[in-house]
């Protein structure tokens, strides 16, 4: 009795281990049988419905099933591409744009370029400065972008002031006629500075007048706070 | 209270005159006819500009001197 009881056990046991054994072999031969050989997307088809993809389950790891085991570690095999490089490039994450907050996006839209001229005004600016634009006319604009402006100087003149332009200067001559810096004043244009005005920064923006026989006509910008770390060098 | 003698420059002609100006009113501050006061609210606003206030000590009048940056000539006015 004890013998035949001994025998069942053990043919029991013979016949479990050869079937752990042969799905063993199965997953093993499958996973070599593919790795480095078929493309992620032929790997997938053969294993449909055993393996979770990880968008499906967002884990590594799948269920086998029939067998009711579990592969203790599956190892993804790599992509077949022949011509594909070996070193992976990181390209930078896209950047996310950067949403105003509603209250600026609202005064933005409300502080849109106002035309200042002798009909409606001399303006923020005042009789004096507004006198400084061909036909005391100008704009005032917030700024959307940053902004390049211009500034020649030298002498009596310093290097971060009021008047800009947008146009390069081309000499000290071709700027003092352009902007009808009268040589009275001193300033010598020989030195130029360039400044890169950040956004959602008010300006003032016109056609220089003519002063003293100087003709003006260049474009120019009057800003009212200048920031030396605007500076470009 | 006596009133203020000082008159509106409203453009100076040139940077020596200018300069002549401010000499002048160095003088008036050395004498103790004006002092020198901080600027509490600059010209239009704007920061850009060199600027100094005086006071008229007779008269309590406050002034505002701008230098010239061209084309603007500079300004010596009253402040309100």
């Amino acid at each position: 009795m004890f013998q035949s009881l001994v025998c069942l056990l053990t043919l029991f046991v013979c016949l479990n281990g050869s079937a752990m054994k042969g799905n063993a072999e199965f997953w093993h031969s499958r996973l070599a049988a593919k790795s480095g050989r078929a493309t992620w997307n032929e790997f997938q088809a053969a294993t449909r419905g055993q393996f979770a993809t990880r968008a499906e389950t967002g884990v590594e790891t799948g269920t086998a099933t029939g067998a009711g085991l579990k592969p203790a570690a599956v190892t993804r095999p790599e992509p077949y591409l022949p011509t594909a490089p070996k070193t992976q490039l990181s390209l930078p994450a896209p950047k996310q744009p950067v949403a105003l907050l509603p209250e600026a996006a609202e005064s933005l839209a409300a502080r849109g370029a106002t035309h200042w001229n002798p009909l409606n005004g001399p303006g923020p600016l005042g009789e004096k400065l507004a006198a400084t634009f061909r036909g005391a006319s100008y704009t005032e604009l917030v700024t959307s972008e940053p902004t390049t402006l211009y500034r020649v100087y030298g002498g009596k003149a310093d290097e971060l002031g009021p008047y800009w332009t947008r146009t390069p200067p081309a000499g000290p001559l071709q700027s003092q006629i352009d902007s009808a810096l009268l040589p009275q004043w001193g300033n010598t244009a020989q030195n130029v500075t360039r400044i890169q005005v950040p956004p959602v920064t008010t300006i003032y923006e016109g056609v220089a007048a003519a002063q003293g026989g100087l003709v003006g006509g260049g474009n120019q910008v009057f800003i009212p706070h200048v920031d030396a770390k605007w500076i470009i060098k | 209270m006596k009133t203020c003698p000082w008159e509106k420059i409203n453009e100076f002609q040139s940077y020596s005159e200018f300069e002549r100006f401010v000499s002048w009113i160095d003088e008036q501050v050395k004498s103790g006819v004006a002092e020198e006061l901080l600027v509490r609210k600059p010209y239009i606003g704007a920061t850009t500009f060199r600027e100094k206030w005086y006071r008229h000590v007779a008269s309590g009048k406050t002034w505002r001197l701008v230098w010239p940056d061209g084309p603007f000539t500079g300004i010596f006015e009253p402040v309100d």
